[in-house]
């Protein structure tokens, strides 16, 4: 495979996590437009934990995890016992904090005769995990599309379990939710959690192929673009947002023809998606169509079975 | 002891005194009835009962437990489901999937139940919900999305969806609105077998006929205040209830 080829691949998958992070929370009904924050502070901490203390990737990306997450239900802690757009509001508001916290702070320790650590708006460079440990960017193809896989397979199991059907019941009608028993606040603070934990993936994928990230690649248009892969990909299964996100970074970004004209044709897809397919490519209604006609199929097969 | 108890319930959204000092008792295995006219306060009180607004004054009490301003998650675990006037299914599921979400929390149900994929306890709790369709006529709608069912379908799937919630009170909100007179009868015989068991209801409903068939008790509401109480064949030849219904004598209606 080129190195393009690799590079282009990589990002679908670190951008697949934060989608999958903002699909889970337009699943419960709630819009965040601050998932780059905890992209962010998935990069950062696994980032630092490696580069500043020598830890291993493998044991840095859980412990981003769990930081970024229980930020991630701190800030949904605040604001989503409160009905309304709260949520969204503090979210970038959190975003935006946490990067110019990141542009103010300076952090270093040496590490081999050299400083190595956050520094300001000059961001945290030498994360050279993968470098020490001689991986190629097509070994961190492997390890992405790994994490990517065990994750999808988490959402389909969660999508058929009573958690996916509480999650989404909470999304559709938040008082029906409430008179079935069920305690919408402390879910939504979970499905929180959750999301921050995943978009945490993304960023330390991408801090490790870098090897150097600025405070400036968590920005809003980050947060936002999550956001659009869901809702353009579809609501329906887990894979919308990752259709979201091929059809943006896998062919608007590796088109060349499209270079320039990029953000043109995102926004238009995505007005013209939101009039005639409110809810994404793969909605709720293709995909019960595609289950219902895969298990008429099965049952027919199994029926014809026992006849002969 | 009465499984629910209400003394001096009042509700009030601004000026407007919605319920006005409500007493009411309803005994376990009754089927209570509640009439009156449109805005006179009656799915106002359902809101109170299942916590959705707080009482502004007075005492509830289910099962000798008080529920005002408790918040509805929780009255809803302590065995109290209903059905909507306005109909609150979730169109882009199946029938199915819209009695199976009414499951979820039921008392009893922990973490490992909210997790599972499969199971012998899930693959029984399945079956309940496939009986129960079965029960309301919607065997052969199971895959349909419930914003796709013709009106009567949804009653019928909301009275579905609070059956497999095993209340011990059940609140239907005009169960027959907007119904034909031959799916009117239908229904009030698909109440007839949910009340058998003993169950105890509460139904809200402006049509005479289903109300005088299934109801043991009646109460009338008029502007939020409680008018008369008792059996259908003395509360509705009422003169005060004839008066709210066909006009008051001054004739300003």
């Amino acid at each position: 495979m080129d190195d393009h080829v690799i590079t282009v691949l990589n990002n679908i998958g670190g951008f697949s996590f934060i989608a999958l992070s903002a699909y889970l929370l337009l699943l419960s009904g709630e819009i965040s437009f601050g998932q780059q924050a905890f992209y962010g502070i998935g990069a950062y901490a696994s980032g630092m934990m490696t580069a500043m203390f020598g830890l291993s990737f493998w044991l840095a990306l859980p412990l981003a995890m769990i930081v970024s997450g229980l930020a991630a239900a701190a800030v949904g802690g605040l604001t989503l016992r409160l009905r309304g757009l709260y949520f969204a509001i503090a979210t970038l508001a959190f975003a935006e904090t946490v990067r110019l916290i990141l542009v103010a702070t300076t952090w270093q320790v040496e590490v081999d005769g050299e400083p190595v650590g956050p520094n300001g708006s000059e961001g945290l460079g030498n994360i050279r995990w993968g470098f020490d440990n001689e991986y190629e960017p097509v070994d961190f193809l492997w390890m992405i599309y790994g994490t990517l896989g065990i994750v999808l397979l988490l959402f389909f199991l969660m999508e058929r379990s009573r958690l996916g059907s509480i999650i989404r019941t909470i999304g559709a009608d938040r008082l029906l939710a409430e008179t079935q028993g069920i305690a919408v606040t402390r879910y939504k603070i979970l499905v929180a959690g959750l999301a921050g934990a995943l978009a945490a993936i993304g960023g330390a994928f991408y801090a490790h192929i870098q090897t150097t990230v600025y405070p400036e690649n968590f920005d809003v248009m980050l947060g936002v673009h999550s956001l659009a892969y869901g809702l353009i990909g579809g609501l329906g299964t887990a894979v919308g947002p990752i259709l979201g996100v091929l059809l943006d970074v896998g062919f608007l970004e590796a088109v060349e023809w499209i270079q320039g004209y990029r953000m043109i044709v995102f926004g238009g897809l995505v007005a013209v998606l939101l009039i005639f397919m409110p809810r994404g490519i793969l909605d709720e209604r293709r995909i019960h169509r595609l289950r219902t006609a895969l298990r008429g199929r099965r049952q027919a097969r199994t029926h014809g079975a026992a006849g002969a | 002891m009465a499984l629910l108890e209400l003394s001096g319930v009042g509700r009030r959204f601004g000026a407007v005194e919605a319920l006005d000092a409500i007493d009411l008792s309803v005994e376990e295995g009754e089927v209570f009835g509640l009439i009156g006219p449109n805005g006179s306060g009656k799915t106002t009180l359902f809101n109170v009962l299942t916590g959705v607004y707080p009482p502004s004054a007075g005492e509830i009490r289910l099962d000798g437990a008080p529920v005002g301003g408790v918040p509805p998650e929780r009255i809803a675990r302590m065995g109290l489901a209903r059905t909507f006037q306005n109909l609150r299914l979730i169109p882009h599921m199946s029938a199915f999937d819209n009695v199976w979400l009414a499951q979820h929390r039921r008392p009893g149900m922990g973490m490992r139940d909210i997790l599972a994929v499969g199971g012998r306890k899930e693959r029984a709790r399945r079956e309940e919900v496939e009986a129960l369709l079965e029960r309301t006529g919607l065997a052969g709608r199971r895959d349909t999305f419930a914003g796709d069912l013709p009106l009567p379908d949804q009653r019928r799937l909301e009275i579905a969806r609070a059956l497999v919630r095993q209340p011990r009170l059940l609140l239907l909100d005009e169960p027959a609105g907007g119904m034909t007179p031959l799916e009117t009868r239908e229904m009030a015989g698909l109440i007839r077998t949910v009340a058998a068991p003993g169950r105890t209801l509460i139904v809200i409903e402006h049509k005479m006929d289903l109300i005088s068939e299934i109801c043991d008790r009646l109460c009338v509401l008029d502007f939020g205040r409680k008018i008369a109480e008792g059996p259908p064949g003395r509360v509705l030849g009422d003169p005060k209830v004839l008066d709210v219904y066909l006009g008051r004598e001054d004739g300003d209606d």
